[in-house]
């Protein structure tokens, strides 16, 4: 395996693997022969391709009719991480320029972009992005809880998190009983038609 | 990409050669426009695979029209056609009025 092809394999990887099985060396072909003629990998491509991987991840997973919801308290826990990265996302927006506050607060910026990975790590339906977002979520108990003086403040900061990491790891069993069984109900084909495992189309 | 496609099967990489060519070096496809473009023309049955062959250890997937494309094709040149004919005889109408 060469170089550029290893590159291309590790960016195509991007792809949910559905589609990959489908396209994915149809298209390391097309970006070979695109990279043969123009000597070196021209960068222009990539935000087209990152583009389309995440459209094609989107359409895969919206489009599977009578998907099995997620459990409820992987719900609440991505609610209430949306909800507090709506409120740090409220304050960038409206509080930003203050006498008290000039310029951008970088501080809500960077929590409010945090809880909207922690929701959608939950939301991926994957057992390692779960897992990783119950220990992120419980790191960050313990470091405001530090942080915080006096620690009865700090632990009243905290409990949200505090909640959501012992919703998340209370409720472990439960999600990856759900991935089970949402793995073996529906397939989708590359393009985004949603098939039964018997392959009939749905 | 239907034009590029339909005097005969083109793999993807050989697309957007065509659709260069065609627009004379203006429109350049890119491989994540090409093939959300694919995606969605095989999703309307415009387009399906005809054959697949290996090159060089990369692998081929040539794509032609369906009957349904080919329609499509047809149907939106004509209406082009009709559009630039209005075009041109606007432009004499005007030119011979001055």
């Amino acid at each position: 395996v060469t170089d550029p092809q290893r590159h291309y394999r590790r960016l195509l990887s991007l792809y949910p693997k559905e589609y990959r099985e489908v396209h994915g060396e149809e298209m390391l072909g097309t970006l070979l022969d695109i990279s043969s003629e123009r000597g070196r990998f021209p960068m222009v491509e990539l935000p087209r391709v990152l583009l389309h991987a995440v459209r094609v991840r989107l359409r895969i997973s919206l489009s599977r009719p009578g998907r099995i919801p997620l459990p409820q308290p992987a719900r609440l826990v991505t609610w209430m991480f949306a909800a507090l990265s709506a409120i740090d996302w409220y304050s960038v927006i409206f509080y930003r320029h203050g006498p008290k506050n000039p310029g951008p607060n970088w501080n809500g910026i960077v929590s409010g972009v945090v809880f909207l990975g922690l929701s959608l790590l939950v939301l991926a339906r994957r057992r390692l992005l779960y897992s990783l977002a119950a220990s992120a979520c419980a790191a960050l108990s313990i470091l405001v809880f530090i942080e915080a003086r006096p620690h009865l403040d700090g632990l009243m900061i905290a409990a949200p998190y505090i909640a959501a990491s012992c919703l998340l790891f209370g409720w472990r069993r439960r999600y990856l009983r759900f991935l089970i069984r949402e793995s073996t109900q529906v397939g989708v084909d590359p393009i985004g038609r949603v098939r039964t495992r018997a392959g009939r189309r749905v | 990409m239907l034009t590029a496609l339909a005097a005969e099967p083109m793999h993807g990489y050989g697309v957007i050669k065509e659709v260069e060519r065609l627009s004379r070096g203006r429109t350049r496809l890119r491989a994540g426009t090409l093939y959300a473009a694919l995606d969605r023309l095989s999703r309307e049955s415009l387009v399906e695979v005809d054959h697949e062959e290996v090159v060089d250890g990369r692998l081929r997937r040539y794509y032609k029209l369906t009957e349904a494309g080919s329609a499509a094709l047809d149907a939106e040149a004509h209406r082009r056609l009709v559009i630039s004919k209005e075009a041109l005889r606007r432009l004499r109408l005007a030119a011979g009025s001055t």
